[in-house]
This record gives structure tokens, sequence and C-alpha cells, in this order.
């Protein structure tokens, strides 16, 4: 035991409970300096011996020696600049709360530049990425060669390692789906191998969850492949495979659908031009109506009865152009003579779904023109369509209604949903138009206002004053309202700042 | 580090987020009908409701502002514009001489602060100051008796500790310890009250708390020893037990003191809350051409931290040619600014940079002259941060090393700024651990700890 050890023993006991004496050192100093002490009077001394051993150690520290090899490999030398110090400034003021929902543009622009976080800023990226998964895949090409090598180094950080396939065959479903999805990204092939080899081991879940990850990369090439699927034991299975079939206007379950669209319907010319049609949804269905996805159950935005509901699920597969292509002449006479028939509410209701998925401009327009009564035609669904049409053509839509003058139950919707960026014209009119939106009215909703949320993202990013002007003159008293004005100004002024990056 | 008033700085100033806002639209050159700057106080008049402009003030050391507005927020928009303003376009704003509005604002700002201080002070000493010789001398005396009373007391105190041994279930409470510290306070030995109270927070603190604690008695031990052979010490050596004892040092007399000229660098800056709501700065300097380093103490109390106080001038990152005197104490350490001669300029190296070895050197004999020493400042010109194990460590390639505190808050961001290469740092070495306090990078100095350090 050293001295040291000695007294602290000593006095963790107590010296009442045990007598203590020190036993002599090596050192010859200390040795003679712990002699000149009194140890007749052993508690004193004690304390005393402490001190000195204490400030002898500590006069005595030597730092050890570095180790041979350094603990950590250095970075690699970057290859990208880091960012301007006012993208440094943007970056600060964006990781605010308020303004986190920017970051992917920050991100973005930063990778289109071709430059990285610079070094201080690493940590708080990174934190950023482990936080908000949505972030990860804008994070990575920007980090530079500091940023990667600092994340291999933290396990919290680990979201960036790449999937590998060891993490295929040992990983949770999250990170098969995950892995797969990324597989699919690169080389849907390969993808669909991969799940083919796995798939008859599979327990029905893993079944649906990765069925679903094909989404990427669908193709043809997957057909024969879903079309099997049609018949698994899972019901979830079959109803995910019909689905992405139903995207697929090649496959066999689609050309199934054409046959009894076709079997079904008859369409008439009558004088004047107009169109009569006639349909026949079968009483029951078919043998195969129930595989493919008929299943005449479901609710699907308004009540319908069983045959009415079959006849939606069989339409909706099929894109539209199908009915003029084989049925009639254009879109809009369709339209009207469907309007017309006796099977109106579920027809209209599977042409605009069909619309929203086979993404057919034509036909949208000729839904959102004839502008029914009907149950399908909700202000969500009429957004949807509107979404699907062209960018020229919605442009020129929204400035129609932009002139017109009011607050068109339309054009709050079709906003937030319009492709950008606008040009220059239609920005300005927006932004003339600007007050109406700051009207109380529908236009506010429970979370905040839609189409001033959506404005900094479309408006043309030159048209900086004006919005400052108009912000000024809309003397909103203070409130709600005025608080998401001033956002949106902000907003806008920050879109521009990142653009100028 | 004079990047300090970013947007997010300023924003944190104003007391809604409606004031920022009102604040940021005054950002703009064109709402001021005159905006200049001195040195770190900028102003500007800005028009208003009223007939004559708003006038504006603001110090960015302290932080410090004043308006002539008569709204009731306090900062006030106006304020908040000129801080926007520093925010975003530093370089937007053109230097000029002081009005005369300012300058009085300033020179009122200095008196208040001397003032302040001195209360505090007076505050720390107790009954003491008094104009009167005698009576002075009286007090003085009494107190030597009243402190050689309660160091007695203490030394009795832990004899009995020892004798009943460290395991004992008693000294696991606060109260036993809370007990000593307050006769001590009573006793007007304030520093062996902190002592004390220190060393009450270590049992169960670590696996080692025994080694710690007894280390910690074994020094007090030695105090008292040199208290009461106060007068065979040589003067330093005295001055340097008394201040440990907790006899106080007046302003008065260290400004007397010869004063030390140097270009002085800050390097890095703590704050911690006692106890008692006092908030403590300490700021580390190094003299370039002394290669002396001093420490300059601020306190505010917490109940004035929302008026606008500022404290000592010196921000870390920047140097400036400024005389310095120092407390007494051996070896000197905490000091004082008497006049400062230059503006403040921006660090660019480390001052004092050397090897490990050259260091610990240095804190060998820091330790050999004063055996309570407890920690020192050391600054190492190129040190690769890494781990060993599970603890982080400082190694220079090629030479040595030293470990990092396991309490070292900015790990990661250390790392990031050095990538595994060699970084200059300064930090403190407290006799166990090193604890990095600020780096070079970039061509400027950078803050590693939060500012806030635990007592």
């Amino acid at each position: 035991m050293s001295a040291w050890e000695a007294l602290r023993h000593a006095a963790v006991l107590g010296t009442g409970k045990q007598p203590f004496s020190l036993h002599d050192v090596p050192e010859e100093e200390l040795r003679d300096v712990l002699r000149r002490l009194d140890w007749g009077e052993v508690e004193g001394a004690l304390l005393r011996a402490a001190g000195v051993l204490t400030v002898w150690r500590y006069a005595g520290a030597f730092p050890r020696p570095a180790p041979a090899e350094s603990c950590f490999l250095p970075a690699p030398v970057e290859e990208l600049e880091p960012c301007s110090p006012e993208g440094t400034r943007l970056l600060v003021r964006l990781m605010e709360p308020a303004w986190q929902s920017m970051l992917p543009l920050w991100f973005e622009r930063l990778a289109e530049t071709r430059r990285r976080v610079p070094e201080p800023f690493l940590v708080a990226v990174l934190e950023l990425g482990r936080a908000h998964a949505e972030l990860r895949e804008l994070i990575r090409p920007v980090l530079g060669q500091r940023g990667c090598w600092l994340a291999q180094q933290n396990p919290a950080w680990n979201y960036l390692q790449e999937e590998n396939r060891a993490s295929w065959e040992e990983g949770s479903l999250q990170v098969r789906a995950a892995y797969l999805r990324r597989v699919r990204r690169h080389d849907p092939e390969a993808g669909l191998e991969l799940l083919q080899e796995a798939w008859n081991q599979e327990g029905s879940r893993e079944r649906t969850e990765l069925l679903e990850q094909l989404e990427t990369g669908l193709s043809m090439a997957d057909e024969p492949f879903l079309e099997s699927a049609l018949t698994d034991r899972s019901k979830e299975v079959r109803a995910r495979a019909a689905e992405l079939l139903r995207r697929l206007p090649q496959s066999r379950l689609v050309a199934r659908m054409k046959e009894r669209i076709r079997a079904m319907t008859t369409v008439q010319k009558k004088t004047a031009g107009a169109l009569e049609m006639t349909l026949f949804p079968p009483e029951t269905p078919d043998a195969d109506a129930t595989r493919d996805g008929i299943t005449g159950k479901g609710f699907f935005g308004f009540p319908m009865g069983e045959r009415a509901l079959r006849l939606f699920q069989t339409v909706r597969a099929v894109p539209p152009s199908f009915w003029n292509e084989s049925l009639g002449p254009d879109a809009d006479s369709l339209v009207a003579a469907a309007s017309a028939c006796e099977w109106a509410e579920p027809l209209l209701a599977a042409w605009s779904e069909a619309c929203v998925v086979f993404r057919e401009g034509e036909w949208a327009a000729a839904l959102l023109r004839s502008n029914t009564d009907a149950p399908s035609n909700t202000p969500d669904t009429r957004a949807a369509l509107f979404s699907v049409l062209p960018a020229e053509q919605q442009h020129r839509r929204l400035m129609e209604l932009l002139r017109s003058g009011d607050c068109d139950a339309d054009l709050i919707r079709f906003i937030p949903v319009s492709a950008g960026p606008w040009d220059r014209e239609l920005s300005a009119a927006a932004l003339k138009a600007l007050p109406r939106f700051l009207q109380p009215g529908p236009v506010w909703e429970f979370s905040g206002n839609p189409v001033l949320h959506a404005l900094p993202r479309l408006l043309d990013p030159a048209l900086s004053e004006e919005t400052e002007v108009i912000a000024r003159q809309a003397e909103l008293p203070e409130g709600l309202r005025k608080q998401h004005l001033e956002h949106f100004v902000e907003a806008y002024r920050l879109k521009r700042q990142i653009m100028k990056m | 580090m004079t990047d300090t008033w970013t947007e997010q700085a300023v924003a944190a100033l104003a007391p809604d987020p409606e004031s920022v806002r009102a604040g940021r639209a005054l950002a703009v050159r064109s709402r001021w009908l005159s905006l200049a700057c001195h040195g770190k106080v900028i102003w500007g008049e800005c028009k208003g409701s009223g007939q004559s402009p708003y006038r504006a003030r603001i110090d960015l050391s302290g932080p410090a502002y004043k308006c002539s507005c008569p709204s009731r927020k306090v900062p006030c928009k106006h304020v908040l514009g000129l801080f926007f303003f520093h925010a975003l376009q530093p370089d937007a704003i053109s230097p000029g001489d002081t009005p005369e509005w300012v300058a009085e604002w300033m020179a009122s700002r200095k008196e208040r602060l001397e003032k302040e201080l001195l209360r505090l002070e007076s505050r720390q000493a107790g009954p003491d100051r008094v104009a009167d010789p005698t009576a002075q001398q009286k007090r003085q005396a009494e107190r030597m008796a009243r402190v050689s009373a309660g160091v007695e007391d203490l030394q009795r105190w832990m004899r009995d500790l020892v004798r009943t041994g460290l395991a004992g279930p008693k000294i696991q409470k606060p109260d036993f310890w809370e007990a000593a510290a307050a006769r001590l306070v009573d006793a007007q030995a304030p520093g062996l009250a902190r002592a004390v109270r220190e060393m009450g927070a270590i049992p169960g603190c670590a696996p080692a708390w025994p080694d710690r604690l007894l280390e910690s008695l074994g020094r007090t031990q030695l105090l008292i020893d040199a208290f009461t052979h106060l007068q065979a010490l040589e003067g330093d050596l005295q001055a340097e037990v008394r201040t440990r004892i907790g006899f106080p040092v007046s302003r008065e007399e260290v400004v007397r003191g010869e004063p030390v000229r140097d270009r002085w660098a800050a390097l890095a800056r703590t704050m911690f809350t006692d106890p008692e709501g006092l908030q403590v700065t300490r700021t580390w300097l190094r003299g370039r051409n002394s290669g002396r380093w001093a420490l300059l103490v601020d306190f505010v109390h917490r109940s004035l931290k929302n008026e606008q106080t500022g404290f000592s001038e010196a921000l870390p990152g920047e140097e400036t040619e400024a005389d310095l005197v120092f407390y007494p104490g051996v070896p000197p350490l905490r000091a004082l600014v008497v006049e400062r001669r230059s503006a403040h300029e921006t660090l660019h190296d480390l001052p004092g940079a050397g090897t490990i070895e050259q260091a610990f050197c240095q804190w060998r004999e820091a330790i050999a002259r004063s055996p309570w020493t407890e920690v020192w400042p050391m600054a190492f010109s190129g040190v690769c941060f890494g781990r060993s194990g599970e603890a982080w460590t400082l190694s220079e390639p090629g030479g040595r090393s030293v470990p990092v505190t396991s309490r070292f808050g900015r790990a990661w961001e250390l790392l990031a700024l050095g990538g595994g290469e060699a970084l200059p740092i300064f930090g403190l070495w407290d006799g166990e651990v090193f604890s990095p306090l600020s780096t070079l990078s970039g061509g400027r100095l950078v803050a590693l700890s939060s500012g806030e350090e635990e007592a």
C-alpha cells in the first residue's frame, strides 16, 4: 500500500478506531518533510501529510506521451467550397422553429451551387438530420468530406450510413423496406429480383410492406410478378398488387377492366350532336373481378350501392383517354353524356380519380369545366384535378380567376396546388390581388392561410419591394391575420435570399 | 467572437415577437436620419410620431441601451433596430464622433457602474470601511480576532472529522457542511466558508470521492497552518493566504499598485451564478510582451441583469493595449483594467501558445509558489482532439497528451473544427483534467464552452 493509500484508509476508517502511523516513503525530500510533522497529534499530522502529498502529486504531474498512432485518422481534404457568410447567416435564421420548413430549400440551393456546410455548423446540421428524417437525403450531398467523416465517428448520426446487403438480411422491416426502396431507385430489376428471392419466406405483413416498395421505379417489367401476387393468400397483399397494377396502363389487369367497360357500355349519337350513354353494370361480378380488386366494398367519399361501387372500382382502373379512344369522340361530350345517365355519380367520381392517377390533363380540364352537382365535385377533388393540368393551362386559368375580381372558392384551392414557379405577369397579378386573400373569410383555415403559405414558393423572386409595400398598405389590425401576413413577407424575403446564395 | 451579435441573439433581447418584427423593419438605413458608431457604441436618430426624432444609443459590450421614445417596452424597437442593423450589415454603419447626447450617456453609465461595484465590494467586505483610522485599526484587530477564532474552530472540527472517519453517515448530509460554513461566515472568513461548501459537494459524487475529499482537507489544513504562522510568511504569500481565507482587498488599494502595460489578449470567458444570485464572470487574459496571465473577475447581481449594466470591456477574441494592476497574490493572477490605451483589435493568433510540456512547467511553478492554486491557464499551439478509450484527450503529434474533462460539452464541435488535425487550444488545467475553453479556427478565436460553468 502506498503512503497515500494508507492515509486515505486511516481517514476513512477514522483515527479513533484504529491507531495510525505512516510508514516511510521512497522519495528523500518527501520523507524529510513528513518526518518533521508532529505525529503525537495524529489527526493534525494526518491532514498535513495529506496536504503535502497532494501538492507533491500535483506539482509532480507530468503529461503522458502522446499515443504512437493518432486516435483518429484525419478527415480527407475537402472538394467543395464552404458556403458564403450570408449563407451561414441564413442557416442560423432558418434553424429557428418558425422557419424550419424552409430548410429543404436552403439545402437544395447549396447542393445546386456545389457548396458545403462550413465546419462550425456541421454538428448543428447533423443534429437536424437526426431529428428530421425528411432532411437526411438533402443533407448528404452538402456535408463535405469532414461532415461525412464526423458522422462516422458518432453512432447518433449513423442515419447517413448506406443500408447495405447485411441490413437486408438482418435488419428490421423498416430498414429492409428502405434498402429495397434504395435499390429500386438505382436498379429496379435488381430490386424485383431481390424481392422475388425472399418472397416465399416472408410473412404477410412483410410481404405487404415490401411489395409497396415496388412503387419506386414501377414499370411493366414488374407486371408478371404483380399479376401473380393477385392470387396471394393475404388480402392486403392482393389489394396492394391490384393498386400497383392499376397504374400500369398496359397491364393485363387494366386490359381486363377495359373489356368489362366495353361489355357494359353503349354510347349513341343523338340529335344535335349530343351523346347518350347507357350502362349495364353486371348484377353479379364475374369470376376474376374480386381478384382484380372489384370488391363492391369500401367508402370513396360518398355513399354508393354495391353495383355502383363495382362500377366505380372498374372505371377508375382505366385511363379516361380509353373512353374517347374506343367509345366516343371527346372528353366534354362524354362528360355531358355521363352526367345525364343514371350512373352519373360513380362514373364521374371514377373518372376524377383516374384523371389524377394517370395525369390526364384534357379530361381534368373537361371535368373542371363541367362543374356538375355530382357529390364527387368537391373542392378537394377540383384542386386535385387542377394540379394535373399542364402548368401553362393552370397559369392561364389562375390569371382569369384573378382578373375576375373576387375571392373565388376555386382560386383559394387552386393556388396552393399550382405548379411553380410563376412568371412575372402572374406573380404581379397575384400580389395585386393579395388584399382579397387577407379579408376574413373562407380563405382562413385553422392552420392559417394556405394561399399566403404557398405564395413564397410560387412568386417570381424578383418582386421584392412590392410585397413589402403591399403588406404595409394592408393596414391589418394586430392579431393573427397580421402575423400571418408578416410571416409571408418574411418567408418571401428569405426565399429570395436563399436563391441569391 | 466579435460576431456574438447574431440575429438570434438580438431577437433574444426583445420583450415580445412583435418587437422583433418592428426592430427588423427598422434595420434599414432609410428609416434613420443619422446613424453612426464609435468603437462598440452605436447611435442613431429615427423619425417617429413625435415632433423631434427619437434618439437611440446602444453599447454592444454590455449590452446597454437607451432611447428617448415614449414606448414602455424595454428594449424598444428603435434600440432593436440598431442591434439588428449591426447584426445584418455591420459594415454599413459609418464611424463618427460621439455627439453630446451619446457621450453624456456613456459617462453617466460609467459612473453608475463604478458606484455599483463599490457597493458590491462594500457588501462583501462587511462593516470594515470607515474613514477614521483608529476606528479602522480597531475594527481590523477585531476582525483578526474573529477570524483566528473561526480558524481554530475549523481546525477542531476537521480533527474530529478525521477521528470519526470519512465513512461516517453524517458527512453525506449537507447540513453538516452548511453549519460549519455558516460559522466561518460569521467569523468573517468567507473564503474558508466557500472551501468548506465545496468540500461538502464531494462525498458521493464519484467513486474516488474519499481521495478527493482528503486532498481538499489536506490543502485546507495547509491553509490553516499558513494562517496560524502568518507573520512568518513573505509579504506576497501573506497576501495570498489572507485572500484565500477571505480578507477583502479594496479596489482603491489595488488601483494604487504598479500598473503593467502590455497588449492584453482576451482568450476566454466563463460565467456562473453563485447560490446568492451573484453572477460571476471570469475573463482570461494573456499579455503578449510580458508573457503574463491575468484574470478579470466581474460581479453582477441577478436583480441588476435586466438593467442596462455592462462589465469588463474585454471581449474574448480581441486584444487591446491597456494598463492592468494585479491583486496581491502568489502567483499574481487576478487583475483590474485601469486604463485602456487603444481600440480593440481582433485576435488572429493564440498568444502564449506553446507545447504541453512548457505549459506544465508553468503549472508546476504556480503550484510550488502557492499550494492552493486551483486552476491554471494553458495555451497549446497545436494539439489533436481525439479519443483514448472512453475519454477525450488532446495530444501533440510526437509530443505529450492531456486528458480532457468528461464534462466537456462541445466535443463534437471541436472535432468538426479540427477534423483530426492539430489546432491551437486554450483552456484550464485543474491538476487532474483539462477544460478546453477556446480554439483558433478560420483565423479567429472560437469559444468552446457554452459560457456557463459550475462553480
